[in-house]
């Protein structure tokens, strides 16, 4: 656990382009859950 | 009462902590968001997210009368098998971390945009994750007991607004229900069934701590307490759009907005600082519960014999992933919580969910033949 902290604060401090849970989320299930919203939105 | 080393917690006293949970930060951040998604239909997004969680609360009830005494990991162990459960696990665990630094981070925007515009955020976050960490560590009786006593405090604040307000309601506010049709509302819900409906399901993790007296009891007070927190979301929903009508939506923390203009006779004004108080509260009561059944589901999860171990370390985690919440990003955080939090909601709890409630229905129809 705590290399996982260290890893998330060196990518905070270093601003690193390491994926964390965030960047992983949104690329797996960004895509679909905004299709989502897209389909439910309407435009009057 | 703590019996043979292990923590146990009334139905009622569960009940209670079960509508902390639903109502902690929702009752203030929710309005906002459905309204901006549904407009004047934003009620009957919550009805239907509440049916939703009527389902979802079903089957964890359905679960704990069939595995009394096992949480969702021990369940699944039973149920799914050991590899299984792991893969359930971390996709629950997932969402966790994003629960427990989400509530926290919107306690420090709210802070950071509403009363202390000086003080950095990270100084409000570090605070706050100090306070839960330490909180945790006591163990769930005593976060229970003090609890129960706060929760009087947000109740009580939002009650009194919403009361005070009632000079500002107009009702023609409310109509139409459906300017845009029926396709918005059911955007609403769909937000709204994310958070906080679909999030009940990490109760799964507590009710092992209900005193075997009241096993039979709980049942009821769950779902008295989801229909009492269906209902606190609705009034605070309808008291913004009487008060704000087409500008609703564009309030983002509606019921200190909505607490902001009451004026009675100067005596009685500038009153939103109960409702600052009653978010920082129930934000910390929520995060705090978050947190907890986070520290629980690692510890189950690796055999760890006591979760206080570790309940340091995921703060610290939780904390450096708020911070990183806020950097800008392909989807901002506002569209992370309200288009993405449902969907993943939806892979961490309610597939584990029902995959441990059509494994157990599986598991009593090949008993009798065995």
């Amino acid at each position: 656990l705590l290399a996982i902290a260290l890893y998330l604060g060196a990518k905070l401090i270093f601003h690193t382009s390491w994926p964390d849970l965030y960047d992983m989320v949104n690329a797996v299930i960004g895509g679909p859950a905004r299709q989502i919203a897209k389909a439910l939105k309407t435009t009057p | 009462m703590a019996m043979g080393g292990k923590q146990t917690v009334s139905a009622t006293q569960m009940s209670i902590l079960f509508y902390i949970f639903m109502t902690g930060s929702s009752i203030i951040n929710i309005p906002g968001p459905i309204i901006e998604s549904a407009k004047n239909g934003a009620w009957i997004s919550l009805l239907i997210a509440c049916a939703g969680g009527v389902i979802l609360l079903s089957v964890v009830t359905h679960l704990y009368d069939r595995h009394p005494g096992q949480c969702l990991i021990e369940m699944g162990r039973t149920l799914v098998g050991p590899w299984i459960t792991a893969l359930l696990a971390l996709l629950f665990i997932s969402c966790l971390f994003h629960i427990s630094a989400g509530i926290v981070l919107d306690i420090g925007l709210f802070l950071n945009s509403s009363m202390m515009r000086q003080t950095e955020i990270p100084i409000m976050l570090a605070m706050m994750f100090a306070c839960i960490a330490i909180t945790v560590r006591c163990g769930i009786e005593t976060i229970t007991r003090m609890f129960v006593l706060l929760v009087a405090v947000v109740v009580f604040s939002v009650l009194l607004v919403l009361v005070l307000s009632i000079e500002n309601y107009k009702l023609s506010f409310l109509l139409p229900i459906l300017p845009d049709g029926w396709k918005p509302v059911w955007l609403g819900a769909w937000s709204s069934f994310g958070f906080p409906f679909q999030e009940l399901a990490i109760f799964t993790m507590l009710l092992p701590y209900i005193r075997q007296e009241d096993h039979k009891r709980v049942r009821r007070g769950l779902f008295a307490a989801l229909f009492v927190n269906a209902f606190s979301l609705i009034a605070a929903t309808l008291s913004t759009l009487m008060t704000f009508g087409p500008m609703a939506g564009e309030r983002k923390y509606s019921m200190f907005e909505v607490a902001r203009l009451i004026d009675l006779g100067e005596a009685l004004q500038r009153i939103e600082v109960m409702i600052g108080i009653s978010l920082i509260v129930a934000s910390y009561m929520k995060a705090t519960i978050a947190l907890y059944v986070l520290s629980l589901t690692i510890a189950k999860l690796f055999n760890i014999p006591d979760e206080r171990l570790v309940v340091s370390p995921l703060a610290l985690i939780s904390f450096v992933l708020s911070l990183l919440a806020l950097r800008p990003q392909e989807v901002g955080w506002v569209e992370l919580v309200q288009y993405v939090h449902p969907l993943w909601g939806m892979f961490a709890f309610t597939v584990p969910l029902f995959t441990l409630y059509v494994a157990s229905l599986v598991r009593k129809r090949q008993r009798p033949t065995s």
